[in-house]
């Protein structure tokens, strides 16, 4: 098969057509959101939202509501429960993420099964990008243009809070408000996100790219865009894979993510490691 | 801003507690403009809960007022230093508030931010990472945010402490300079000599109030042992300083 052949081939089906699509939007917008939960070292709400959004899906199946909104409702939960955990003091955020994390995940589990709908636990849990339909790409679409919008009209104020919450809070802005907008756009965002990669690689998706971002960038807005990049990137790369290799669409996406993340530590340890004051620190500062 | 020294920063009654924990309580007492004030207390005084009542950001009973706009100098302790951004981004986190929604910092801020940058000693390091400042460093690129605000009074929560003596000495020079053009400089600080050396008011917390006016009538020995009881010493009935090994309470 000739090179041409090789990347041209999958766009030959219409399904690998929407597949495309939907990995290129939903690796962008978890790369992009991504970096809020990374930097504001939400890490553990990240991983915990992913796989609890699995109970959000099955009460928004047996209730008959949009998946979003299931989704929605369930990181509200997440977050909310793991602040309270969080708040006592013999606790952290880390044993309320231990704590919760499984007990939501298996009610997901058991609500799918009690309501009939156990043949959709494979595809929340590794994704089904190959059978995305129109409502998946319009969902991912949304989430992508809210992602835009957010970031256009409250993109620095969301920064500051991400640097520096006192200060936020001094110079007059609700932060509890610009967490709510923060904490919706990632629940739907991985809500979309189930579908290309499923919940147990969500955290891959979401963490990945800004991860790799962050060991190359020194200033915020680019490390977002290369995120997002990246993000949309690997979930390319990764459907090639899936074409070419038959390997399952989500493992491949997640096993480009890490290769990227792998280079970049590479590429970017020299900058992150060198101590503070160092020539090579001030070197790396200066360019 | 009021040139005139009418009162700029002005609490009546203000009591705030956490809980079951009274961390302030009916404290009252105004600042004049152009008047720099070290608010003075041991650990656990209140310090840092009266500025964020005087910001509106802590709940609190009584008035807490601010005229004019309050721009404001966290602890740079509280601050994740490996977000990624450099000094002059970070100055130019002070101009958000009259940007707006949706504005981002045009050339005008950039220029105005590299001008603060020069004045806090830090024009060298607008690319540095935040990171990758000293602790000095980051301090002065906080003060540069604050001044960015342009606001009438400044509320400084223990902008020397852990600072390098140059720094030390080019805030003190800032804040000095703010306070000249007749703005309403408050800082709080662990460091009586110090403040005692800069603050020409003093302002002496221990969750009440316990003493505040000219540093002259406030640094004396008996109003002092009012607030730090038996942690204080005193050489000469002048110097006083805190034994740092019982300060930590």
């Amino acid at each position: 098969m000739s090179a041409v052949d090789w990347v041209v081939e999958p766009w030959g089906s219409g399904f690998m057509r929407r597949a495309f699509a939907e990995a290129l939007l939903c690796g962008a917008t978890c790369g992009a959101l991504g970096c809020f939960v990374l930097l504001r070292r939400l890490s553990f709400l990240g991983e915990s939202i992913s796989h609890t959004i699995v109970l959000g899906a099955a009460l928004a199946l047996l209730l008959g509501l949009p998946l979003g909104l299931g989704g929605v409702l369930i990181a509200a939960a997440t977050a909310g429960l793991t602040g309270a955990i969080a708040g006592d003091r013999r606790l952290s955020a880390d044993t309320a993420t231990g704590i919760l994390l499984p007990t939501l995940f298996a009610g997901g589990i058991a609500v799918l099964a009690v309501t009939g709908s156990a043949p959709r636990l494979e595809e929340l849990l590794f994704g089904s990008i190959l059978g995305v339909g129109e409502g998946d790409l319009i969902l991912a679409g949304l989430v992508a243009v809210a992602v835009l919008v957010v970031f256009g009209v409250a993109g620095k104020e969301l920064a500051l809070v991400a640097f520096d919450r006192a200060a936020a809070r001094a110079f007059g802005y609700r932060v509890a408000l610009l967490d709510a907008v923060l904490l919706t756009l990632v629940a739907v965002a991985v809500t979309a996100g189930l579908r290309a990669v499923g919940s147990i690689l969500l955290a891959g998706l979401l963490l990945g790219p800004p991860l790799a971002a962050r060991l190359v960038c020194r200033s915020f807005w680019p490390m977002v865009a290369l995120a997002s990049g990246l993000g949309a990137a690997c979930g390319l790369v990764g459907l090639y894979l899936t074409w070419h290799l038959a390997i399952g669409a989500g493992p491949a996406i997640v096993l480009v993510v890490a290769t990227v993340v792998g280079l970049a530590a590479l590429s970017g340890a020299g900058r992150i490691r060198a101590p503070r004051g160092s020539r090579l620190a001030r070197g790396a500062a200066v360019h | 801003m009021s040139a005139d020294g009418s009162p700029t920063v002005a609490t009546s009654g203000l009591s705030v507690s956490f809980g079951s924990r009274q961390a302030l309580e009916d404290v009252s007492f105004e600042l004049r403009s152009g008047t720099f004030t070290g608010v003075l207390g041991p650990n656990g005084a209140g310090k840092t809960t009266l500025l964020g009542a005087l910001l509106g950001t802590i709940a609190h009973r009584g008035s807490a007022r601010v005229e004019g706009r309050p721009a404001y100098v966290p602890q740079a302790g509280a601050i994740d230093a490996s977000f990624p951004i450099d000094a002059l981004g970070v100055v130019l986190m002070g101009r958000y508030p009259r940007l707006g929604w949706r504005r981002r910092p045009g050339p005008d801020d950039r220029r105005r931010a590299r001008e603060l940058l020069e004045q806090v000693g830090l024009a060298a390091e607008a690319r540095t990472s935040f990171g990758a400042l000293s602790g000095g460093q980051r301090q002065r690129a906080l003060v540069g945010r604050a001044l960015a605000q342009e606001g009438d009074v400044l509320l400084l929560d223990e902008p020397l402490t852990g600072v390098d003596a140059p720094s030390a000495e080019v805030l003190l020079e800032v804040f000095e300079a703010e306070r000249r053009s007749g703005r309403t400089v408050v800082m709080t600080t662990h460091d009586l000599a110090q403040a005692a050396r800069v603050c020409d008011r003093l302002l002496l917390l221990n969750r009440s109030l316990v003493a505040a006016g000219r540093t002259d009538e406030v640094f004396r020995s008996e109003v002092l042992r009012r607030a730090y009881g038996g942690d204080l010493l005193l050489i000469d009935g002048q110097t006083a300083l805190l034994d740092d090994a019982h300060h930590h309470h």
